[in-house]
This record gives C-alpha cells, structure tokens and sequence, in this order.
C-alpha cells in the first residue's frame, strides 16, 4: 500500500467517524477533493478540531508520522484546504514535521 | 424601564444613541414619545418572554435584531474539554499587549470581515466598516479603562487572534471581546479564542467568567457550550434608528398579512 493511500486511509477512517455525529446533509464524503477546512467545508470549528486530532493519531500510530494539522492548516495561504493537498503535503514531505 | 446614553457610540457610529433597558413588569407606555426626539438610535433590551413588548416596540418602528445570551463559566468545575483538544490548545500561546503600541497595532489588524454577524455589522442601517470602527474604538477604550486584560493569540510566532477581559471583581472576568484575524477563519481554531481566555483565568485564581453571545453567532455559542459555559439569561434587542427607510422585502409585500 502506498503512503498517499495510508495517509488517505487516515482520513477517510477519521470521517468514518465524525459522520457518526454530522447529520447525514454534512456527511463528508470519502473523496480526496473532499474540503475539510475553508468556506465550504461542512465542518464547523469543533468538528474540525476532531477531525485534526483523529488523523494526527492515526497518523502516528499507523505510520509513525507526527504532523500538526492545525499548524499546517494555520500557516497555509489557501483559503480552502482539501484532503488531497494535505496528502500531497505529506507525502513529499516524508516525514518531517510539518 | 432605564435609559443610558450610549455617548461612546457617536464617536463609533455618529449617532446619538440611548440604551433601553425593560424589566418584565415594563409595557410601552413607559417608553416616553420624547425620546424619538432627544436620540438618532434607541437599542430596546427586553426580557425574555416579553413578546407583547416586543411587538410594541415594533409597532413604534424598532426593528428586531438578535436574542442576547448572558452566560458564564464556572472555572472551579473540571474542564469539559478533551486531554487531546487541550495537548492541541497547548501550542498556541497567549502574549500580553501592555502598551499602547501594541493595542494600535491588534486595532490594525480589526476587519469588515472578523465581527460580519455582529448587531451593528449586520444592520442594513450601519454595516460591517461601521461594525469594525466599533470594535476597533472598544478595544482602544478597554486599554485606557485599565481594567482590562488584554491577550494576542500565537501560533507559534503567528498571531491568530485575540482576547480581551475585563476584570468585574477579585475572583470574577467578563470576557468583553474575542476574534481571530480574518486569514485564521475556517481553520478549526475558533476554540482558542474561548478556551485559552479560561486557561487564563484559572490559572490567575479567578473563579468565574461572564460573557454575552448573540443569537446570530451560533457557531461562537456551540463552542461557548463546549467549553463548560452554562446559560444564564436571554433578552431580546430591538433598535429604532431615526430616518430609516421602510425596507421590505418583495417576497414580503406578496404576504397577504402585509398592508
């Protein structure tokens, strides 16, 4: 399995379970183009906040990567931010710390 | 029924300004017809259930404009907030502003866009520049108060955004203002203008905070809610504005209850 698809794993596992919460309209959709922050996102600010938290760990515990989600969603100049830019972010940047 | 006159506010939004304030026991007649006189904008706070008052005022071209939560937070209570929400909160930091310089400079960085579903920002009578002078002008006046504490959020060395509280007592802060700098929305970081401010106060020994939500910021309440914040009180605010134009809307004039 490659690592963009086990960091997309991490994702989608993570909306697996914030779904279980959202009420089916804000279902995120297991979708790489899928805008987890940004004006369209359906995530408010907490669920947000859980979705960075659920995919840090999954991160770290599949694959020994340690990323700060809200550091990278922070620093970052785009006004919406899709769960492919972070893979991509991820994966040429091995396993620094972002 | 109490009057204030707001004189603040004719340096923030040029207009005379008188701040009503009904009790439960108020009804219209207490509202003296002198005052369309003496004032350009009337604010009307009144209590929750009070809905014959409300129409009142309506009657008398107040217009409705938000319900006002009052809430506060018990800082003695153990925090609700998860250990790994609080190991993410932990790498943001709160720097003090002390000088006036540095009270300029987070006026500066005050936009349209940060405070968009604020009372005055959402009035189709004053909007958002109107509504960011507002604030810009409190957090100036909360400096030279003297009473209040005053906090740029960092992420890293990134300033995110800000708090400011005011201190009521030895034990208890009202939180008076709070934002994130408009390239920070949307990021999952509103919690940190709630939570850091508590973080704060606890770890300074006071025992209770005290703040105000508007009905239109929902998103401001959840995460009030989320960090232990408990209700308290709800009023309605209703303004009357001088010279108003009689907007309505087409979609309302199709409504066959409209003369």
């Amino acid at each position: 399995m490659s690592k963009r698809h086990l960091i997309e794993s991490a994702f989608f596992d993570s909306f697996d379970e914030l779904n279980e919460m959202l009420p089916a309209e804000k279902h995120l959709s297991k979708d790489s183009s899928t805008i987890v922050a940004g004006e369209s996102s359906h995530l408010d600010s907490l669920m947000l906040l859980n979705l960075m938290i659920a995919v840090e760990e999954k991160l770290k515990n599949r694959i020994s990567l340690e990323f700060s989600f809200v550091e990278f969603i922070a620093n970052s100049k785009e006004p919406e931010i899709s769960v492919e830019m972070l893979a991509e972010h991820l994966v040429n940047n091995g396993d620094q710390r972002a | 029924m109490d009057l204030i006159s707001a004189h603040w506010e004719r340096r923030n939004l040029n207009l005379e300004t008188g701040e009503l304030s009904f009790q439960s026991s108020d009804t219209i007649e207490d509202l003296s017809p002198g005052l369309f006189e003496n004032y350009d904008y009337l604010v009307a706070k009144v209590p929750n259930g009070s809905v014959q008052l409300v129409h009142d005022l309506e009657s008398r071209g107040f217009r409705f404009i938000e319900a006002q939560f009052e809430i506060s937070v018990d800082l003695s209570q153990p925090t609700l907030i998860s250990g790994a929400v609080e190991s993410l909160m932990a790498k943001i930091s709160c720097y003090p502003l002390n000088t006036e310089a540095q009270v300029k400079s987070l006026s500066n960085r005050i936009t349209a866009e940060m405070f968009a579903v604020d009372r005055v920002s959402i009035d189709p009578e004053l909007g958002l520049e109107l509504g960011a002078q507002r604030y810009r002008n409190w957090i100036s006046d909360e400096f030279k108060s003297g009473k209040a504490f005053i906090y740029e959020l960092r992420l890293g060395q990134t300033a995110i955004g800000f708090f400011v509280l005011r201190q009521l007592d030895e034990k208890i802060l009202f939180a008076t203002l709070a934002g994130l700098y408009s390239e920070y929305k949307n990021k999952g970081l509103g919690l940190s203008i709630v939570f850091k401010p508590i973080q704060w106060a606890k770890e300074n020994g006071y025992t209770r905070i005290k703040t105000r939500n508007s009905s239109n910021n929902s998103e401001s309440f959840k995460i009030h809610l989320s960090c232990g914040y408990r209700l308290e009180n709800v009023s309605y605010l209703l303004r009357w504005k001088r010279g108003e134009r009689n907007k309505i809307s087409e979609g309302a004039l199709k409504c066959p209850n409209v003369i």
